[in-house]
């Protein structure tokens, strides 16, 4: 899969400063609906919603990782009580290794609102001493951008 | 109004006169109401974040013997709620003989402003004199006694507060995706999209609240709590509110739309409640869906103006703004909550948890209104001296009423659940505790496993829903009873382990004791009953689905401070209880805690 990449984009967010190769048709804004940053295609119509976070302690053993996964999806699972949602499956857990001074985990579920199929990924990143959360929703028509969405936020590094 | 200004200063005299002498019982009255505004003092202080009420937010609190019990914000809130009643009963006993005691005078109403719950609590009062004076002797109906007709909480406070909040953002907003530029326009300002005659203008500062309400809506839909911002914390509260936000973005061309009907809509059902709770004293019926007529319309609602009902209906806001709008918006970006008029029709659990904290706030609202009563009746409690070590002796008095709500049941909510804990008068109460947990557990685990089933199997072809439900509920019954189950040393030392993973040999031995314990008695009911295999699958099942649901998603070891460890090997079962990737269980356990959430519904932490 080829992206084309329009430009390298240097973000300043309150405690440092993001890099980001935006692929075509995407934008950044700061400040979005009371989020610090959010990475929008328009035509598309898809969000990725950047929060900052305190630092996540980067030497997680495999037992805190997957304690966070389960709180993960016990929240997750009320969250689709609450809305009458059914459950398609979660996503394995998935550990980045570092590239490009990012390292974290992600975590991912796919679910049924009434007839509609939704992915929802969420990113926690840690890049040098600052960690956010990087998540976006997508439904099953919008799921030939995954791809592009998880290379763009993978792409991120951070001055 | 000079014999008014005389006879309370005679009544001032009275009192200090009276407090001038050595009058034990009642500098204890004082000095106990002074610790209970210190308590009140330290729940603010400890229980609220940026506007909103953290109901399940649980702290230790001190018992005489030293010993320490868990209480969540809202069992401390009903702690003292409940203390300070009674205090005011015993005032009242004291001063039965005494004459012309009567509430401080009546300010000018009109001009107080509403910044507080102590403002309300202050308006509340001086209303009540208000009606004394206007109302009681005039002999005229009540319902007359309100001077703005017009503002009739029935009818006007709902017109006029529709078109306020409708043109509360198009007026001053057209929303651009590409320009992004609602946010410096779209500022609140209610009070000049009002007239002169409208609800909610005449008062300069009264009705403030009502702009913090829609901001309070506002803000909690778009922005996320400073204090979430750790892993830990953002997963319990930044998924949620960025999944809300996400469904919010996607769905609709001008989200401002979604916010400001969420907002409108979320107000009148608030506004309800408030009807409900605050505005009558005794309904036809039982519960807010069929109240039926009021039977005892409250004298003080019905003679506030507008704005002052307005008030009231914002002086619960920090009890809606938190879990139950969560509830409500996330009903509302799924569909199963449709917003408009027929809301209010619609029995569901979401608005029930509205109409639940709008009591919730009335009980708090009611506790601090008798607080500033017994200031004014008791004359000498001057400004609260927040960290002053109060006697020994009234300390002990306050460390029994803790041990008294522990023991009543306020710590769960369950009174003939904790009855058995103080009945068995082991030695510590950690014990009590502990055995108290696990029955209450077990009741839990047994009425969601039966409407489970109810619910699962009742239309699976050979399968007689009803008969395996009650069947389920023998079985918990003979295999988990606390009572009958536990040696008191294995007791002693599940009790001490509770809540923590167990990690030491003998600790962990102590578990698998007590589930070996639990698998000889399965064996035995098991021949007892004559059970099927099929059917003791089926029970097992359940049995192993609802527990976890339930010690998974109930509030009682929830802190916000240290939310990894919150599940721990309570009852000898394992401590992360989410190991299936099966959608179909997990699907059920979506089902156990819709059942747990509507049948406990206090007791959910989500």
């Amino acid at each position: 899969m080829t992206m084309q990449i329009e430009a390298n984009t240097t973000i300043s967010l309150k405690n440092q400063k993001l890099i980001i190769d935006l692929p075509q048709g995407w934008s950044h804004q700061q400040n979005y609906w009371g989020i610090p940053l959010a990475f929008i295609n328009t035509a598309k119509n898809i969000t990725v919603a950047v929060s900052e976070l305190v630092q996540i302690n980067p030497s997680f053993t495999e037992i805190e990782r997957q304690n966070y996964f389960t709180d993960y999806k016990l929240g997750r699972l009320a969250w689709l009580s609450q809305a009458s949602g059914k459950l398609v499956k979660f996503y394995e857990l998935e550990v980045m290794q570092k590239k490009q001074a990012v390292s974290g985990l992600v975590f991912g579920y796919v679910y049924k609102l009434d007839q509609t199929t939704f992915h929802e990924k969420s990113y926690y990143l840690t890049c040098k001493n600052v960690s956010y959360n990087l998540k976006y929703l997508i439904d099953q028509s919008q799921m030939e951008s995954m791809d592009t969405i998880d290379a763009m936020i993978r792409g991120i590094g951070c001055l | 109004m000079f014999i008014k200004y005389c006879s309370v200063f005679i009544f001032l005299l009275l009192i200090s006169l009276q407090s001038f002498g050595s009058d034990q019982s009642l500098d204890e009255h004082r000095e106990y109401l002074q610790l209970l505004e210190d308590k009140i003092e330290e729940l603010k202080h400890t229980c609220y974040r940026e506007n909103q009420f953290l109901s399940y937010y649980e702290f230790s609190l001190v018992m005489p013997d030293g010993e320490k019990a868990l209480f969540s914000c809202n069992q401390f809130k009903d702690l003292l709620a409940k203390e300070i009643t009674k205090l005011q009963a015993d005032v009242e006993t004291y001063y039965q003989n005494a004459n012309g005691l009567e509430p401080v005078c009546a300010q000018n109403v009109n001009h107080l402003h509403i910044h507080s719950w102590e403002d309300l609590s202050r308006m509340q009062i001086a209303l009540k004199e208000k009606i004394q004076n206007e109302c009681v002797n005039a002999g005229i109906d009540l319902l007359q006694c309100s001077k703005d007709i017009a503002c009739n909480v029935n009818s006007a406070l709902f017109s006029v507060m529709d078109p306020f909040v409708n043109s509360l953002w198009t007026s001053t907003t057209t929303y651009n995706k590409t320009t992004k530029t609602w946010e410096s326009n779209a500022k609140l300002s209610l009070r000049k999209l009002l007239d002169k005659n409208s609800c909610g203008y005449k008062a300069v500062g009264e009705s403030d609240c009502f702009q913090i309400f829609a901001q309070g809506v506002y803000k909690f839909i778009v922005t996320l709590f400073d204090a979430a911002k750790s892993l830990g914390h953002f997963l319990i509260f930044g998924e949620d509110r960025i999944s809300n936000l996400l469904h919010i973005l996607k769905s609709f061309e001008h989200p401002i739309d979604f916010v400001s009907s969420v907002a409108s809509d979320y107000f009148k059902l608030v506004q309800e409640a408030a009807y409900y709770h605050f505005g009558c004293d005794q309904w036809e019926g039982d519960n807010f869906f069929n109240r039926g007529k009021c039977l005892k319309p409250d004298k003080t609602w019905d003679c506030m103006n507008c704005d002052q009902q307005l008030n009231v209906v914002c002086g619960v806001m920090g009890f809606v703004l938190g879990q139950p709008l969560s509830s409500y918006i996330i009903g509302r970006i799924s569909g199963t909550i449709s917003g408009g008029l027929e809301v209010t029709k619609i029995a569901s659990p979401q608005i029930k948890k509205i109409f639940d904290a709008v009591g919730g706030g009335k009980r708090w609202f009611q506790a601090q209104k008798s607080t500033l009563y017994l200031k004014s009746k008791m004359k000498a409690v001057g400004p609260t001296a927040f960290g002053k070590m109060p006697s020994p002796k009234i300390l002990q008095k306050y460390q029994s009423a803790v041990k008294g709500a522990f023991e009543d049941g306020l710590m769960s909510g369950k009174h003939s659940v904790l009855k058995i804990s103080h009945k068995l008068g082991t030695s510590g109460y950690q014990q009590a505790f502990f055995v108290n947990k696990m029955t209450q557990h077990r009741l839990e685990v047994k009425e969601v496993g039966r409407e489970f089933i109810l619910e699962k199997f009742k239309n699976s072809p050979g399968i007689d829903a009803t008969k395996l439900a009650d069947d389920y509920i023998k079985y918990i019954d003979a295999v988990h009873d606390a009572d009958k189950l536990l040696d008191p040393r294995v007791r002693a030392t599940l009790a001490k382990a509770y809540g923590k993973n167990l990690v030491s040999q003998e600790e962990r031995a102590v578990v698998n004791l007590l589930n070996k314990l639990e698998d000889q008695r399965r064996i035995l009911y098991v021949q007892q009953a004559g059970m099927s295999s099929q059917e003791l699958k089926f029970i097992r099942e359940v049995e192993e689905l609802a527990d976890h649901g339930i010690r998974s998603f109930g509030n009682r070891d929830v802190w916000l401070e240290a939310v990894p460890t919150r599940f721990s090997d309570e009852f000898g079962r394992p401590t992360y209880p989410l190991v299936s990737k099966d959608p179909d269980t997990l699907n059920d356990v979506i089902d156990i805690i819709t059942i747990y959430r509507n049948r406990f519904p206090g007791l959910v932490a989500y």
